[in-house]
């Protein structure tokens, strides 16, 4: 990784992951000043003590974790920003819709239920967003958040639960997909 | 693929990675694995269609940087990196004695006291510089506002700037910080809007001119001053300026420079078709924002839009083009996002809804 410690190597680094970075902290401040800030603080950090990250298992997960303790530690100053309530923090796009939407009232309910996901508690919230979104796995979610790795399974399960709950994912969801993957079926094999 | 022999329920189908990399990433061999699992029970189906709505129900609101920002913070990185020399190892022995467990000549306790001292006046020296300029996690050269934010900056000669929210002022590097901030040429960096109230600042009769420049910066364009009032706004790929008094140079438009008088309004689209368009306004109506008022002169609700997204990041759709195009004009509290929504409402006798934390619905 940048083991050997040169600059370009960590520049490489940057460039790699600065979307995901941004994104994350984004996310988690909604500042996008701050975040930037953040994240050169960071890697400017790493350039100073260049041989932590090397020792660091899984280079994404450990960013991650770093610039979340960053800003973390920003947020909780308060100076730079007004508080931000928890619930602004993690939100599904609720303007946009899932591949399943077929009708006006599948959008609904995908409105209806994205604005549930906007009502857990944050910690299940950014495990969804780790899990789902970033595509990380259940262990590199659990060195972000820094929690082990059941607490993470737990997060995301439990906000799963709470979705049928709370919608009790009706038979709509079948229709549309039922039908897509039917189609798809026939394509394939009844050639 | 394990078998997933236990899995009863859509969740925890749902949460299980392989099952999430194939909805998100299908390939042909984890279409023709999942086929197979779902072939061997009856109710399987079932199970993965809803957990695959569960999936994709994961999308989060998001932001990119764009090209031009990665290529900025890139070498704004790479700037900082050469200032900074890495904390070598090799620097630090590994095994080193504690300074209690070591015998040390007499001097060195005057010179840990004198250190003590010399850093303690630092400190106070450090405090007093950096009172009153709010936030002391950012650099004293960069100041933000976020949505629905203002803020007044004094600047090192004392000129006084009024940020509008959602934006970010920069100063010239070294300029808070230097002891004779009248050596720094007086240069800041704007994006987003703020008002500018700039003092003169004498120069030593030499050099010619009776006044140092103030530059501003401002996406595409730099403004010139002596010293005047003015509102800079950029935004989305257009910059305007408005002259309140003074005489103001305008630099960076591809017409070439521009003097302008009070009561003078440019505005400088440089994204796709570029225009630059000058009209004569009553320049208090573009700075009333700082009074927590927008006067609105046969403003249409598209441009409303536009100015509540960039004042509270508020998402406003329209739902027909006939409602893009209905116009308003008169004084508007912006105090708080849903005083102007109530406002709109029932001013234009539409509906107003809100359909999630950050976007709002008009329809007719």
């Amino acid at each position: 990784m940048f083991r050997g410690g040169d600059n370009e190597a960590l520049l490489r680094l940057y460039q790699r992951h600065l979307p995901a970075l941004y994104k994350y902290g984004y996310n988690l401040a909604r500042d996008r000043a701050l975040v930037e800030d953040a994240i050169q603080d960071l890697f400017l950090h790493l350039h100073q003590h260049r041989d932590r990250v090397a020792d660091a298992q899984n280079v994404r997960a450990y960013l991650m974790q770093s610039l979340r303790n960053r800003l973390l530690r920003l947020l909780k100053k308060g100076d730079t920003t007004q508080p931000l309530s928890d619930a602004a923090l993690f939100l599904t796009d609720t303007t946009g819709e899932p591949a399943w939407v077929q009708t006006e009232a599948d959008a609904e309910r995908s409105r209806r239920l994205r604005q549930m996901i906007n009502k857990l508690p944050k910690r299940q919230r950014e495990a969804l967003y780790l899990l789902y979104f970033e595509q990380l796995s259940y262990a590199e979610a659990a060195t972000v958040m820094e929690v082990d790795v059941k607490s993470v399974y737990n997060f995301v399960y439990k906000a799963l639960t709470s979705l049928r709950e709370t919608a009790d994912l009706p038979d709509f969801l079948l229709i549309p997909i039922g039908l897509g993957l039917l189609a798809e079926f026939f394509e394939k094999n009844v050639r | 693929m394990p078998p997933f022999d236990s899995i009863r329920t859509p969740e925890e189908l749902a949460a299980e990675p392989a099952f999430i990399r194939w909805v998100q990433q299908p390939t042909p061999a984890t279409d023709d694995d999942w086929q197979r699992w779902m072939a061997a029970d009856a109710n399987r189906a079932v199970l993965v269609q809803k957990a695959r709505a569960l999936v994709q129900l994961m999308q989060f609101e998001s932001v990119s940087l764009s090209p031009a920002d990665q290529q900025r913070l890139e070498a704004q990185l790479r700037q900082k990196m050469a200032a900074t020399q890495p904390l070598s190892s090799e620097l630090h022995p590994t095994k080193v004695r504690p300074l209690w467990q070591r015998t040390l000549p007499r001097w060195t306790a005057y010179v840990a006291a004198a250190s003590v001292v010399a850093i303690l006046l630092a400190g106070v020296w450090f405090w007093q510089h950096s009172a009153g300029r709010g936030g002391s996690a950012q650099p004293a050269w960069d100041y933000t506002t976020t949505y629905g934010q203002t803020r007044q900056i004094e600047l090192p000669d004392h000129s006084i700037v009024t940020l509008n929210a959602n934006s970010r002022l920069r100063l010239a590097p070294g300029w808070a910080s230097a002891n004779s901030p009248k050596s720094i040429p007086r240069e800041v960096w704007l994006d987003g809007e703020a008002f500018f109230d700039i003092r003169k600042q004498p120069t030593a009769p030499s050099t010619g001119t009776r006044s140092a420049p103030f530059t501003v910066h401002s996406g595409p364009l730099q403004v010139t001053v002596l010293g005047t009032t003015f509102d800079v706004n950029q935004r989305r790929g257009v910059t305007q300026v408005v002259l309140n008094t003074g005489r103001i140079r305008l630099e960076g438009l591809p017409s070439g420079n521009e003097v302008m008088t009070p009561g003078d309004r440019v505005v400088y689209r440089n994204r796709g078709q570029q225009s630059v368009e000058r009209t004569r306004v009553n320049p208090a109506n573009y700075a009333a924002w700082q009074q927590g008022e927008w006067v609105l002169d046969n403003t249409s609700l598209t441009e409303i839009a536009a100015m509540l997204n960039d004042q509270f990041g508020l998402t406003v759709e329209l739902s027909d083009k006939a409602l893009a195009e209905r116009r308003l004009s008169g004084r508007i509290s912006i105090e708080s996002p849903d005083i102007i929504l109530e406002n709109l409402s029932t001013i234009l006798g539409v509906s107003v809804r809100r359909t999630g934390k950050h976007t709002i619905l008009i329809q007719p």
